[in-house]
């Protein structure tokens, strides 16, 4: 089963209600999936990374925001934020549309090799399907700021976290006087 | 005695011509800069707006003059493709215009996204006051026609999914048909814009892009109008278009008019470049940029290697050796002439254009000067 397809099963489970007990092992560990709350309607969907952080290509390589942006959006009380730091500033601009802490609901797992380490700045090489994968990380995303050494071992942990929403809808937040045109569209086969 | 004899082959070819109308289309791509004003003529009864960019002086002026030399009285249509200026300046003064002295409109054209929640967001982006005041008074002139009694204008609200309006002229029909975006995307690129605040602009992914479609049983012609849709809105273009006609498995067109000014950002990795390029028979239309980095010198040179026929509205911007200085300080409007580029079409599948030199050639482009891929606006 492709992870799209795995990720897409587990959330259908837990937008259920549903709290799936197996856990995920695909390609030799690469990734791991668990569940730890529900999805439900009223949500927004977060990915704050931890530790080492990852990059939103590698998410996309794996067509994670892809299959996000194609699935939970069709929900539309449902957004995705990925964050390749969980730092409050990458929360601006939630605080009108969230409230609660994130309730943590999928944990990843990523295993690399270092292959390079150049001063601050370390390159990670990901054995995927599709080709190895290099990202290139910063001292501060590694935990407590210990830059790892070339041919370690390292693994990056992604954290995918529920929080509730207040309002239902972004769109009901207008700023705007025009009128709405909602409904007022031709109705059937436009002829002119 | 009467001798009757056949009538000659000009003759017969002549009375055909009489009795069949000939199925025709009139492309007007006026020279606005960057931005897009395309005015369509089809069937030779209907016409169609898409977009427009007439900031007000001379090339609205011309605009009108173009209008009146061509006697237009009523626009059929009018589409509003996504809401950035240089495709919505001067439409307020266009509705106006027709909806006066016993011209008329007939439908208006918009995203399925509600204008509110679009100038919402450009409040939010800070625009200029001056292009978010101008889209304010746009959709209230537009209301105001809706509430009309009887209404003046009729909305159609288009997306991938909408059906496509029908363009009925004699015993022929053209279709235009919405492919993009789809629902999703764009609640994807709303939902993105509103929570990355400025960071991220995001209308152009809200583009519609039209497909021009002739499927008569004497002829066929496919178009492509492409709005500033990115690469990944020209790929899902392309994917629906197939839907739409499983049968052609490998979208073909006779006439594209490119997406984003034939910026690079369009066109890296997008449909056009890579393994979902549609075949195109005969011509791209390219509204040349008004600050002399559109359309990049690469994205036209992708364009000639294919062997396209690329029509430009003016080369006399695209040399744009003091584009950068235009760009930080001088008034981008002010060195352009408007002309109108008109390519016809009619079912011999011939495509002709006026002027004709309009036609750019890959030594004419090696004098470009290049722009990066990120510094292009």
């Amino acid at each position: 089963m492709e992870i799209g397809e795995q990720i897409r099963e587990h959330v259908a489970r837990a937008g259920l209600g549903q709290r799936p007990q197996a856990e995920f092992q695909q390609r030799e560990n690469l990734i791991s999936i668990r569940s730890q709350g529900s999805l439900g309607k009223n949500a927004i969907l977060i990915a704050p990374h931890h530790g080492s952080g990852l990059e939103s290509s590698w998410h996309e390589s794996l067509a994670y925001v892809e299959w996000t942006r194609r699935n939970l959006f069709e929900e539309p009380r449902a957004l995705l934020v990925c964050l390749t730091h969980p730092h409050e500033d990458h929360y601006t601009g939630l605080s009108d549309v969230a409230f609660g802490p994130p309730r943590p609901c999928i944990i990843e797992s990523h295993r690399g090799v270092v292959s390079d380490v150049l001063g601050n700045q370390v390159e990670i090489t990901y054995e995927t399907p599709a080709g190895p994968i290099k990202q290139i990380y910063n001292r501060e995303q590694f935990r407590g700021g210990v830059i790892p050494n070339e041919g370690d071992d390292v693994e990056a942990k992604v954290t995918v976290s529920v929080v509730d929403r207040e309002t239902s809808e972004v769109e009901e937040d207008f700023e705007s006087d025009i009128p709405s045109f909602e409904g007022r569209g031709i109705k059937g086969q436009a002829r002119i | 005695l009467k001798a009757t004899f056949p009538a000659s082959k000009a003759e017969a070819s002549k009375d055909k011509l009489e009795s069949e109308p000939t199925i025709k289309l009139d492309i007007h791509l006026f020279h606005c800069g960057q931005g897009d004003t395309v005015l369509l003529n089809l069937l030779g009864e209907k016409w169609v707006l898409i977009d427009c960019n007439l900031p007000k002086g001379q090339v609205r002026d011309e605009f009108f003059l173009l209008v009146s030399s061509l006697k237009i009285n009523r626009l059929d249509l009018v589409c509003l493709t996504h809401s950035h200026e240089d495709h919505y300046t001067g439409m307020e003064e266009v509705l106006r215009y027709f909806n006066a002295a016993g011209r008329s409109v007939g439908m208006y054209c918009v995203g399925a996204v509600e204008p509110r929640l679009i100038h919402t967001w450009m409040k939010r982006q800070n625009r200029p006051k001056s292009s978010v005041l101008g889209y304010e008074r746009l959709n209230k002139y537009v209301d105001e026609l809706l509430k009309s009694k009887p209404p003046r204008i009729i909305l159609f609200s288009a997306d991938a999914n909408s059906r496509p309006v029908i363009v009925v002229g004699g015993s022929e029909e053209v279709q235009l048909h919405p492919i993009a975006p789809s629902p999703s995307e764009s609640r994807t690129a709303l939902q993105e814009a509103f929570l990355f605040g400025k960071a991220k602009d995001q209308l152009n992914k809200l583009s519609i892009v039209l497909a021009l479609l002739i499927r008569s049983k004497k002829s066929e012609f496919s178009g492509l109008l492409a709005a500033d849709t990115d690469a990944a809105g020209f790929r899902s273009a392309m994917e629906r278009l197939k839907e739409i006609e499983p049968h052609r498995p490998k979208p073909t067109f006779d006439f594209v008019k490119v997406s984003h000014h034939g910026s690079w950002d369009s066109h890296e990795g997008s449909g056009v470049a890579e393994h979902h390029k549609p075949d195109v028979e005969f011509v791209a239309g390219i509204s040349a940029g008004r600050i002399k980095v559109l359309p990049d010198r690469e994205v036209l040179r992708d364009f000639l290697i294919n062997n396209w026929t690329v029509l430009v509205t003016t080369k006399k911007l695209a040399h744009r050796k003091r584009y950068a200085l235009e760009l930080f300080g001088q008034n981008p409007y002010t060195e352009f002439q408007a002309r109108n580029l008109k390519i016809t079409w009619s079912e011999d599948r011939q495509l002709e254009w006026f002027p004709e030199e309009a036609q750019i050639s890959l030594p004419e482009i090696e004098n470009y000067q290049t722009v990066t891929k990120g510094t292009q606006t």
